[in-house]
């Protein structure tokens, strides 16, 4: 066990002959590959020979990566010789070296992107200091993993995005149109009593955009997508994924938390303004039936009720509640220590808990602007 | 005569929610060995396997692993103690979301920057060791129960670790499959010279296996010492644990 890795591997390439020294193992192969690269890119002989007399040891990696040079020289139309190797050596380079076999590539990827999860420490006993050492942790995470790309996931970000998001269109427009149908309807008899029957447009741009869009958005999501991240967290611990991910060397929280945190912040404002608009749309209906305001004014009048402030205001609100639906979720996916049952009832959980806090917030975040 | 111990445990206590999972538990595991951990289902062996992988951080000075205190590491010395051990969790726990390929790249693409072409390679090799090959491009969701445990292997051995543990590999397979997935966890041992630390309540696992054994009740070891002496042991519960296993 001892001094092993001390041994780095070295290589030297002369009158066609590749010398190998030291150990050639898989982590060794991360240091060395380059320079063996460049040294047999140099190359310009057809016939070639790695000697392997100097080397004291290899693992199946290594010998993988000697096959694997040797095919791309090959390829090159270089004669490659693999010679000169210790008794142990050679036994290795014959159990592992068959070439391998070409399995096609592309059946189905209709992976769906679930049951991904995380284990931050156990320490996270005490509710509150759990719940913002995570928010912390997710929080620089998701800051640092933006200027490094090559870490995160490709792709598993905008899987996120859409999941969290894009597919959650539908239904955030439909009840968000609704909800400024209702309104206006409530609000259009006693508008028409005070002959203030153009009001309806102040009102109903007003309350949507500052008020109703960001927060029907937010409650939709968190149901949506608050319970989802929960139940996923909680059957990876269960399954110890996460601790599987831990073993690996891989952050849970960056793997799985991270790219949902980029997606949900990257949709939750355009869904919040396309929220605002399908509500707009439901008071527009109610104006123009119930309250004879034809469709030209209620839009001129629109331009002057709308301020960019609100707009502004709402896509900042929609920030503060993807970052607490995400955190929330996750939270209470790691609150599972063991125990498939308790799944169920961490997720209920995370929606009540993010929908409470969705709506303090945004009460909090009213009195501030206001 | 064995000296160089890999593992080394020396009066680890566990304490739970409140309760005492594991209590003065010392043993040592040696170079090259196949090491068996058994007890009973809810003896405390997953936990004493969680302390030595280090997944319950800054706890005590009690285990050693390969000369390091796993649960008082700096990041560093996590990575690189990561890159040396190998863990077959107890239900595969392959992430579903990424193809079989996917899933033993996984540790490759996060301590190393080999090229992907070499790094499929190296995992087509792997797979072809567990008689995996034809799953590369195959969801987790897809495979039977024993070819999960045996992705899972793949995964745990795609670093070339020189330390492997197993967490329970035959739990939930039939007599056939398990006796050849311990067959197969005995010749990658002995193919890529690995230390094995082999968690197990089979006890037919443990006669093809085990050159060690580590006996737990009830967080507490009761026995340590080779196959043929606890053959010989007259402790009453190693007694009766190989008297039933023989039964089933
Ligand atoms: N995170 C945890 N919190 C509280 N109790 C736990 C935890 N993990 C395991 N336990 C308890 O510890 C005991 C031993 O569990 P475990 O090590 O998983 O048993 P096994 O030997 O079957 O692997 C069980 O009683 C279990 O309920
Ligand atoms: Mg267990």
């Amino acid at each position: 066990m001892t001094g092993k890795e001390k041994n780095n591997t070295s290589c030297i390439l002369e009158n066609s002959v590749l010398k190998l020294y030291g150990e050639l193992t898989i982590m060794e192969l991360n240091k060395s590959l380059y320079d063996i690269d460049k040294a047999l890119g140099e190359c310009m002989d057809t016939n070639l020979v790695f000697d392997l007399e100097n080397l004291t040891f290899i693992d199946s990696a290594g010998v993988t990566a000697l096959y694997y040079f040797k095919d791309k020289l090959t390829a090159k139309g270089v004669n490659v010789e693999i010679r000169g190797g210790a008794q142990d050596i050679n036994r290795k380079l014959e159990l592992f070296g068959t070439e391998p076999e070409n399995i096609q590539k592309g059946s189905d990827k209709t992976g769906l992107f679930e049951k991904l999860g995380s284990g931050v420490s156990y320490v996270f006993n005490e509710f509150i200091a759990g719940f913002f050492q995570l928010a912390a942790d997710i929080t620089y995470w998701s800051v640092s993993d933006l200027f490094r790309r090559h870490t995160s996931r490709k792709g598993e970000f905008i899987n996120q995005a859409v999941l969290i998001g894009v597919n959650a269109v539908l239904i955030v427009g439909a009840m968000t149109f609704i909800i400024g149908l209702v309104l206006a309807l409530q609000s259009a008899a006693q508008l028409r009593s005070f002959g203030a029957n153009i009001y309806i447009v102040d009102l109903t741009v007003i309350a949507m955009m500052s008020e109703m869009g960001p927060l029907i958005t937010a409650i939709m999501v968190a149901g949506r997508s608050g319970s989802s991240i929960a139940a996923e967290i909680a059957t990876m611990k269960v399954t110890s994924e996460t601790d599987a991910l831990r073993t690996m060397g891989l952050n849970p929280v960056r793997f799985v938390i991270v790219p949902k945190m980029h997606g949900a912040l990257i949709t939750l404002p355009f869904l919040t303004i396309i929220a605002d608009m399908c509500g707009i749309g439901g008071g527009l209906v109610i104006a123009v039936t119930s309250l004879d305001i034809s469709p030209l004014v209620f839009i001129h009048r629109m331009q002057e009720a709308f301020l960019m402030r609100d707009i502004l205001f709402g896509v900042i609100k929609s920030l503060v509640f993807a970052y607490i639906i995400v955190v929330t979720g996750s939270y209470f996916g790691f609150r599972v220590k063991q125990g498939a049952d308790l799944v169920g009832k961490v997720t209920t959980q995370a929606v009540v808990v993010a929908i409470s806090l969705v709506i303090i917030a945004d009460s909090i975040m009213g009195l501030i602007f206001y | 005569m064995k000296t160089d111990s890999v593992i080394k445990v020396e009066k680890l206590t566990a304490i739970l929610d409140d309760k005492i999972i594991l209590s003065d538990v010392s043993f040592k595991a040696y170079s090259g060995d196949v090491t068996a951990i058994l007890g009973s289902s809810g003896s405390g062996k997953t936990v004493l396997l969680k302390h030595l992988l280090g997944l319950y951080p800054g706890e005590g000075n009690a285990v050693s692993v390969m000369g390091l205190n796993p649960s008082q590491l700096d990041e560093g010395q996590q990575k690189h103690f990561y890159t040396r051990l190998g863990v077959f969790y107890q239900n595969g726990a392959l992430l579903n979301s990424l193809t079989v390929g996917e899933n033993v790249a996984l540790p490759l693409h996060q301590h190393t920057d080999l090229p992907p072409d070499l790094i499929e390679r190296l995992v087509k090799l792997k797979l072809r060791l567990v008689n995996l090959q034809g799953s590369y491009n195959m969801f987790p969701s897809s495979l039977s129960g024993g070819m999960l445990k045996r992705a899972a292997l793949a995964r745990a051995i795609i670093m070339d670790p020189p330390l492997l543990f197993c967490d329970e590999p035959g739990s939930g397979l039939d007599p056939v499959s398990l006796a050849s997935l311990d067959n197969l966890i005995l010749n990658l041992q002995k193919l890529l010279g690995m230390t094995v630390i082999m968690i197990t309540h089979e006890v037919s696992s443990i006669f093809r296996v085990a050159d060690r054994i580590i006996f737990i009740d009830q967080g507490k070891v009761i026995f340590e010492g080779t196959l043929p002496e606890a053959l010989k042991s007259q402790n009453k519960a190693l007694m009766e644990f190989f008297r039933k296993g023989r039964g089933d």
